[in-house]
């Protein structure tokens, strides 16, 4: 059997990556020798299972990314709960307002335009109405600003998980390895 | 799967389309489920880790960079679980019964060596193939992994040395021993 040198080793691997590297005869056997080990390494494996563990793969892989889907519809419907749930109160105290004496003319709404405010029709539920519109697209301009991105927090975790993951891999702290 | 045609598949998986991941799942999956196997010899551990790195690759694919190739990407990141599965079950076995039956319906008992069911029936190149399997099991884990690198994840030898940090010709020495070793186990059980 031939003692290969490291030096040997060196040039077959390179040509067997595809290097333009002259062999001689017996490098070339060696050569052969890797490139049909591939059958040996490779071989046997059960198609059956192989199908059924594709088959669950691709169940968890369509469930995973069905969930980015369902994450936004849950942000949209938060959003959009808030919002509600804002022009619910600011109705509630426009129609307490409404019912009270007329004596305070500066509150919350000073940012309306000025005609509206001015309007001879002031004290319709027309304008009111219009207020509130006016008042809903602020708020929801302040509420979903800041808004978590829900998206993004979830694929921030996932991440942090994953490099805690490869960090114990590759770099695990002392007192987490064995003996 | 030509180079043009896997950038054009990780371009539209990278941009979320589900179609992309499942291509790359089809082209990669038996490959991965050969590495992961070979690597642990039971289905019951490939089923969960195949289904894990599709999960990882939902995840993971953004920060693929497509200047890179895509197989030693994606073959680190399934020696990086198999290294952590492997570690978990040695440091924590788990009991189980043996009359327990697997997803199969056989008792997992039927499972140890030497009492499979069906292995009077079975061919002998399959039983070959089993030994062979074990004897991957025997190697030395970075000459596995190795091996199992250069022949499922069909990294090169240049990216082998560079993943484990030695010259290119020490990694073909390792896989050459490797081979001899797995050969000789087929020549004994041929004399068997």
């Amino acid at each position: 059997m031939l003692q290969w040198t490291d030096e040997q080793y060196g040039r077959v691997a390179r040509y067997l990556d595809g290097q333009p590297v002259d062999l001689t005869g017996p490098e070339r056997d060696l050569a052969k020798e890797i490139t049909d080990g591939e059958v040996l390494v490779t071989g046997g494996i059960d198609v059956r299972q192989l199908h059924r563990a594709m088959a669950t793969a691709r169940r968890q892989m369509s469930v995973a990314l069905a969930r980015p889907r369902r994450r936004k519809i849950f942000a949209a419907c938060f959003a959009a709960g808030e919002v509600v749930a804002a022009a619910a109160v600011l109705i509630i105290m426009l129609t307490v307002r409404g019912m009270s004496p007329p004596a305070v003319t500066h509150n919350a709404l000073v940012d309306a335009p000025l005609e509206v405010i001015s309007s001879p029709a002031n004290g319709d539920i027309a304008e009111q109405i219009l207020l509130v519109h006016q008042d809903i697209d602020l708020l929801e301009a302040e509420i979903c600003a800041p808004a978590i991105d829900f998206d993004q927090a979830s694929f921030e975790i996932d991440e942090l998980q994953f490099d805690l993951e490869e960090l114990m891999n590759y770099e695990p702290p002392d007192f987490f390895l064995e003996g | 799967m030509d180079p043009q045609q896997l950038r054009e598949i990780i371009a539209s998986a990278q941009a979320g389309e589900a179609e992309g991941f499942q291509a790359l799942l089809e082209a990669f999956g038996p490959r991965l489920y050969g590495f992961f196997f070979k690597a642990t010899n039971d289905h019951h551990v490939v089923e969960d880790l195949l289904g894990e790195i599709s999960l990882r690759l939902v995840k993971k694919l953004k920060k693929y960079d497509h200047r890179d190739r895509f197989e030693p990407w994606l073959f680190r990141i399934a020696a990086n679980m198999v290294r952590d599965r492997i570690r978990r079950l040695a440091s924590r076995p788990r009991p189980v019964s043996l009359s327990a039956i697997d997803d199969s319906g056989r008792p997992l008992g039927d499972r140890l060596a030497g009492q499979s069911e069906s292995a009077e029936s079975r061919m002998l190149s399959v039983e070959m193939s089993e030994k062979l399997t074990l004897a991957l099991q025997t190697l030395e884990e970075t000459t596995r992994e190795m091996v199992l690198l250069r022949f499922f994840g069909e990294l090169s030898f240049k990216e082998l040395a560079d993943r484990f940090d030695c010259p290119i010709g020490t990694v073909l020495a390792r896989v050459h021993r490797a081979l001899r070793a797995l050969r000789k186990v087929m020549d004994d059980a041929a004399v068997d």
